[in-house]
C-alpha cells in the first residue's frame, strides 16, 4: 500500500497531486466527505445512499401492492408495473440488502478487529463511489422515456432479467441496458469490497484476535467477502454475455441462431443463490452479536455457528438448479439438487437452535435491538422451513413461480435481512452518532414492523397456494385471491407506516437522543472500549486481546462457582470510571483523503452511457478511468511527518 | 423544558401480552392456511383432480405439516423464553454457558437424518414416477406459448379443410385459450415456446412446466373425471402475463370424439362453451 514516491522525479505532476491531497486534506464540511477515505465515514455514506434507496424501493413497493389491491385496481398499467417490479426487486437486492451490509462493514469491521482503518482505505472509497454511480445509472432509466406521460424507461424483464425476454426483440428500448449494465458496475464495487475486507480481516486484527477469538459479525463478513469474489464475476460473464447480445448482436442466448436461453439461467443462479447467502450471513452474524449482549451470556456454541456459517458458504454453490426445476433438466438433476437443498436447510437450522440456545438462561434486555434480533429469528425460521418445502422437487412444481414462492423469500429477506439490519442500526448506530435511539418509538417501530410483515407476507403463502402466479399486474375476482391480496397491501402500508416512525426516531435522537457513552449496552466486543463517536484514528492504543469476548473479559471475572462479577464496582454500568483520556491521537498517521477514487469510479457510468447512446462517450468515460487510477497509484501515500 | 417522548407518556406495550396475541394471530393465520384445501377456487393447488397434482399435493403436505409443528415449536419456544428469561431488576448476571458439544452435535446430525428419511426418500420414487416418459399409448398434445396466447396441436385429429393436425384457433387477448383432453386417460403434454419464456401451469392437473424456445419438454397429465380446469402462464413473458389464460375441458371419450369430429370439420372454430371471465388486462398487448 505504501507508494514509494520517487523524490528523484518530481515533476510538475507530482506537485499538482502534493498539491491536490493538500488541499484534500485541508477541506471541512462537504469537501471532507467527498475526498474521505475513512471508513466510518464510508460506513455512514454507505448507510444513507442506501436507506434512500430502501424509500426508493419502498414506495416501488407500495404502487404494485395498490395496483394488486383489488382486481383491475387499475393504477398502473401492464407496462408500468413490469418495469417497477423490475426495479422494485432490483433495488432492493442490489441497493440496499447489499449495501446496508457493506454499510456495517464498514463501519464496524475494524472497530470490531481493534484496528485504525480497513487495508485499503483508498480501495474503500472507491467502493462506494461506485456502487452510488451504479444505484444513480440504474435509477436513471426511469427517465430515459418521457415519465411525465407515463411511460417509465425503467428495465421490464424482472430482477432475473431471464432470457430471452431480456433481447433486444422483445425488451426494446434501453431499460435491460442500463440494468445490465448498471449490475454490472455494482459488481466492480461489490468486488472491490470484497477484496478489501478479506484483505482486512486476515491481516489487520489486533494481537491476540485469533480467527477464533473473532466476533461472529466478523466471521460472517468474512464469508459473505469471499462469496463475493467468486459470485460476482458469474454475474459479469452473463451480464456481459447480455450486454453482447443486446448492443452487438450476438446470439450467447439466442435459440434462433444456436444460443440457449437457459445458459442465462444457470449462471444467473449460480451467482444468483450465494447471492442469496451474500444477504443473509452478514443478517445473521449481526444477530449473532446482539442476542449475547442483550441477553449477557456468550454465543451458545460459538464454533457451531461459525462452521455453520462457512458450510453455508461452500453449499451455497450447489442449490441453484432448485431455481429451475421446472426448466425440464430432468429427474436427476432435479434429484440431486433436491437432496442439497434439503441439506443446506441443516447448518442454518443449527444456527437457529445455538441463537436459541443463547437466549435460554441469558438475563434477557427487550431493548429494540433485542426485539428486531429476536423479530429476525422468529421471521428468518419461517422463511427456512418454508425453504424446506421447496426443496420437494414435485410439489415445488406446484408453487414455482406462485405467490408462495414470494412469501418464501420475502420472510427470508425482510423477516430475515432487514429485520436484522435495523437490529444493527438501532445497536450499533449510537456508537457513531454518539446519541441513542429512543426506545419506546423503537418499539412501536418494532411492533408496526413485525405485524405489517406477517400482514403482508404471510397471506402470500395462501394466495400462492391458491394458485396465484407471481409478477402478475392483474388477476380477476373468483380465484379466491382477492381477501389475501387486501390484506397484503393494507400489511404493506403498516409496513411504511413503521418506516415512517423509524425515520422521526433517528431524527428525533440525533437532536435530543440521550448521550450513548461508550459502552451502553454493556458490550462484549472492542467496539465498546472506544468513545461515541470514535475518534477519527478509533484507537489511541492498539488493544491487546486475550479471548473472545474481550471486552467482557476486561469488565467482568469469575467467581468460584463460575459466576461473573465486575471487575471492578461501577466498570459494568457505562464505563465512566475509566474513560480514556482523549489526548487528540498526537503521531498516529491516519492515510490522507484522495479526490482519484471517486475520479475513477466516475468513469464507469460514463462509459456505460456510451455504449448505449455514443461509443465516443466510451473512451471519454476510460479516459476519466485512467486519471483516476493513474492519479491514485502515484499519489504520494501520506503526508506526515516522515514524508 | 425539554420535550422527551417519554413525558409524552406514550402507552407502554406490555411486551408479554402483545407477543402472545401475536402468537395467537399466526395460529389463526396457519388454521386458515390449514382450511384452504376445502374452498373451492379454480387454481387452487391443494384440490387436485388429476392424478400428477395429487401426488404433489401429498408430497407438499409431507412436507408441510413437519414445518408447520417445527415452527410452532421454535415460536413457542421463542416466546416462552422472552416471557421466562427477560431481564428484572437486581437480575444476576447468569452463568456464562459456552455451548454443549454433545448436544449441538445432535442437533447437527438429527434433524439431517429426519429431513432424508421422511422428506429425501420419499420424495424421489414420486418425483421419478411424475418425470417419467409419457406413456407410449398416451395422448398427444402439442403446447406452445406465444405472446401473449397459448395455443394447441393435436397431431391424433386431422383438420379436414387442410389436412394437417388440428390447430386451436386463435384467441381474443386476454381471454383463455381451450385445451380439449379425454378425461381419465394420460395426456402427453409437448411444451414448447415460440418467442420468450412462458410456463403451462394447470394447478389443478399438475404443476408447471415452463415453455422455452428451442427445447421441447414432454410431460404428462391425467384428469380424474371431466371438468373445466383453470390455469394461466406462470412466467413472465411481457405485457400480456396476466391475461395468458388457459382452460383444459376434459371430456369423457365419446364427448371428445364429438368434439374432435366437429372441430376437425371446422364446424365450430369460435368456442362458445367460454372459458373463465376474460381479464380485461390493463394492458393485454403490445
Amino acid at each position: 500500500m505504501a507508494t514509494e514516491w520517487p523524490q528523484t522525479r518530481k515533476s510538475g505532476l507530482a506537485d499538482a497531486l502534493r498539491g491536490a491531497r493538500e488541499m484534500a486534506d485541508q477541506h471541512y464540511g462537504i469537501w471532507s466527505w467527498i475526498a474521505t477515505v475513512d471508513h466510518k465515514r464510508i460506513g455512514i455514506m454507505y448507510g444513507v445512499t442506501a436507506f434512500i434507496f430502501f424509500l426508493t424501493g419502498g414506495i416501488e413497493a407500495l404502487l404494485l401492492r395498490t395496483q394488486l389491491i383489488v382486481p383491475h385496481a387499475g393504477i398502473l398499467d401492464a407496462d408500468q408495473y413490469n418495469r417497477i417490479l423490475t426495479m422494485h426487486g432490483t433495488t432492493m437486492v442490489f441497493l440496499v440488502i447489499m449495501p446496508l451490509s457493506a454499510t456495517f462493514f464498514n463501519l464496524m469491521i475494524p472497530l470490531m478487529i481493534g484496528a485504525r482503518d480497513v487495508a485499503f482505505p483508498r480501495l474503500n472509497a472507491f467502493s462506494y463511489w461506485v456502487f452510488l454511480a451504479g444505484g444513480i445509472f440504474l435509477n436513471v432509466s426511469f427517465f430515459t422515456k418521457n415519465v411525465f406521460s407515463g411511460e417509465l424507461g425503467a428495465p421490464d424483464c424482472g430482477w432475473t432479467c431471464y432470457s430471452t425476454l431480456s433481447s433486444k426483440a422483445f425488451s426494446p428500448g434501453h431499460g435491460v441496458d442500463f440494468w445490465a449494465l448498471g449490475v454490472q458496475i455494482l459488481g466492480i464495487a461489490s468486488l472491490a469490497s470484497g477484496f478489501n475486507f478479506i484483505v482486512t480481516i486476515l491481516n489487520m486484527r489486533a494481537p491476540g484476535m485469533t480467527l477464533f477469538r473473532m466476533p461472529l459479525f466478523v466471521w460472517m463478513t468474512l464469508v459473505t467477502s469471499f462469496l463475493l469474489i467468486f459470485a460476482m464475476p458469474v454475474i459479469a460473464v452473463a451480464l456481459f454475455e447480455l450486454i453482447f447480445d443486446r448492443l452487438f448482436n450476438a446470439n450467447f442466448f439466442n435459440p434462433d441462431k444456436g444460443g440457449n436461453p437457459l445458459l442465462w439461467q444457470h449462471m444467473f443462479w449460480l451467482f444468483g443463490h450465494p447471492e442469496v447467502y451474500i444477504l443473509i450471513l452478514p443478517a445473521m452474524g449481526i444477530v449473532s452479536e446482539i442476542l449475547p449482549t442483550f441477553s449477557r451470556k456468550p454465543l451458545f456454541g460459538y464454533p457451531f455457528v461459525v462452521f455453520s456459517g462457512i458450510a453455508i458458504g461452500f453449499m451455497s454453490w450447489g442449490v441453484w438448479v432448485h431455481h429451475m426445476y421446472t426448466t425440464g433438466l430432468g429427474t436427476v438433476a432435479n434429484s440431486a439438487f433436491g437432496i442439497s437443498t434439503i441439506l443446506i436447510g441443516v447448518p442454518t437450522g443449527v444456527k437457529v437452535l445455538n441463537w436459541m440456545a443463547t437466549l435460554w438462561g441469558g438475563s434477557l434486555n427487550l431493548k429494540a435491538p433485542m426485539m428486531f434480533a429476536v423479530g429476525f429469528v422468529a421471521m428468518f425460521t419461517i422463511g427456512g422451513l418454508s425453504g424446506v418445502t421447496h426443496s420437494v422437487v414435485p410439489s415445488d412444481y406446484q408453487q414455482q413461480d406462485t405467490y408462495y414462492v414470494v412469501a418464501h423469500f420475502h420472510y427470508v429477506l425482510f423477516g430475515g435481512a432487514i429485520f436484522a439490519l435495523f437490529a444493527g442500526f438501532y445497536y450499533w448506530v449510537p456508537k457513531f452518532t454518539g446519541k441513542l435511539l429512543d426506545d419506546r418509538l423503537g418499539q412501536i417501530h418494532f411492533w408496526l414492523m413485525l405485524i405489517g410483515f406477517n400482514l403482508t407476507f404471510f397471506p402470500m403463502h395462501i394466495s400462492g397456494l391458491l394458485g396465484m402466479p407471481r409478477r402478475i399486474s392483474t388477476y380477476s375476482e373468483g380465484q379466491g385471491w382477492d381477501f389475501w391480496n387486501l390484506l397484503s397491501t393494507i400489511g404493506a402500508f403498516t409496513i411504511a407506516t413503521s418506516i415512517l416512525v423509524f425515520i422521526i426516531n433517528f431524527i428525533y435522537s440525533l437532536r435530543r437522543g440521550e448521550a450513548a457513552g461508550h459502552d451502553p449496552w454493556d458490550g462484549r466486543t472492542l467496539e465498546w472500549t472506544i468513545p461515541s463517536p470514535p475518534p477519527h484514528y478509533n484507537f489511541e492504543k492498539i488493544p491487546v486481546v486475550h479471548a473472545r469476548d474481550p471486552f467482557w473479559h476486561e469488565k467482568y471475572t469469575e467467581d468460584a462457582e463460575g459466576r461473573p462479577i465486575p471487575v471492578v464496582a461501577g466498570a459494568a454500568n457505562g464505563h465512566e470510571g475509566e474513560a480514556h483520556e482523549d489526548p487528540g491521537g498526537h503521531g498516529i498517521h491516519m492515510p490522507s483523503p484522495s479526490y482519484f477514487p471517486l475520479i475513477a469510479a466516475l468513469g464507469f457510468p460514463i462509459m456505460a452511457t456510451g455504449l448505449i447512446y455514443d461509443y465516443a462517450l466510451v473512451a471519454v468515460g476510460a479516459a476519466v478511468l485512467f486519471v483516476g487510477i493513474y492519479g491514485w497509484a502515484l499519489e504520494p501515500a501520506t503526508e506526515g511527518e516522515e514524508a | 423544558m425539554r420535550m422527551t417522548v417519554s413525558k409524552l407518556r406514550l402507552p407502554r406495550p406490555r411486551s408479554a401480552q402483545i407477543v402472545a396475541g401475536l402468537f395467537l394471530l399466526l395460529l389463526i393465520a396457519l388454521l386458515a392456511t390449514g382450511c384452504i384445501g376445502d374452498t373451492d377456487t379454480p387454481q387452487n393447488t391443494l384440490a387436485p383432480e388429476g392424478e400428477v397434482a395429487r401426488h404433489q399435493r401429498n408430497l407438499f403436505m409431507l412436507a408441510m405439516w413437519p414445518a408447520l409443528v417445527v415452527m410452532i415449536l421454535v415460536e413457542g419456544a421463542i416466546v416462552v423464553t422472552l416471557l421466562r428469561f427477560r431481564r428484572r431488576k437486581n437480575d444476576a448476571i447468569p452463568k456464562q454457558t459456552h455451548g454443549n458439544t454433545p448436544l449441538e452435535i445432535g442437533w447437527t446430525i438429527v434433524p439431517t437424518i429426519i429431513i432424508i428419511a421422511f422428506v429425501g426418500v420419499p420424495m424421489l420414487p414420486v418425483l421419478f414416477d411424475l418425470g417419467r416418459d409419457p406413456k407410449a399409448d398416451a395422448y398427444p398434445i402439442e403446447v406452445a406459448g406465444q405472446r401473449f396466447q397459448w395455443s394447441f396441436k393435436y397431431p391424433d385429429i386431422k383438420d379436414a379443410r387442410t389436412g394437417e393436425p388440428l390447430e386451436s384457433p386463435p384467441v381474443v387477448p386476454g381471454r383463455a385459450a381451450e385445451l380439449h383432453i379425454p378425461a381419465g386417460k394420460e395426456i402427453a403434454l409437448t411444451i414448447t415456446s415460440i418467442d420468450v419464456n412462458h410456463s403451462f401451469g394447470v394447478p389443478r392437473l399438475a404443476g408447471t412446466q415452463d415453455a422455452i424456445p428451442g427445447e421441447q419438454h414432454r410431460i404428462w397429465i391425467k384428469a380424474d373425471h371431466p371438468g373445466s380446469f383453470a390455469g394461466q402462464c406462470r412466467e413472465l413473458c411481457g405485457t400480456g402475463h396476466a391475461g395468458m389464460l388457459i382452460t383444459v375441458i376434459a371430456q369423457n371419450q365419446e364427448d371428445f370424439d364429438a368434439w374432435a369430429k366437429e372441430a376437425a370439420a371446422g364446424v365450430k372454430t369460435v368456442p362458445e362453451s367460454g372459458g373463465p371471465e376474460a381479464v380485461a388486462a390493463t394492458g393485454s398487448g403490445e
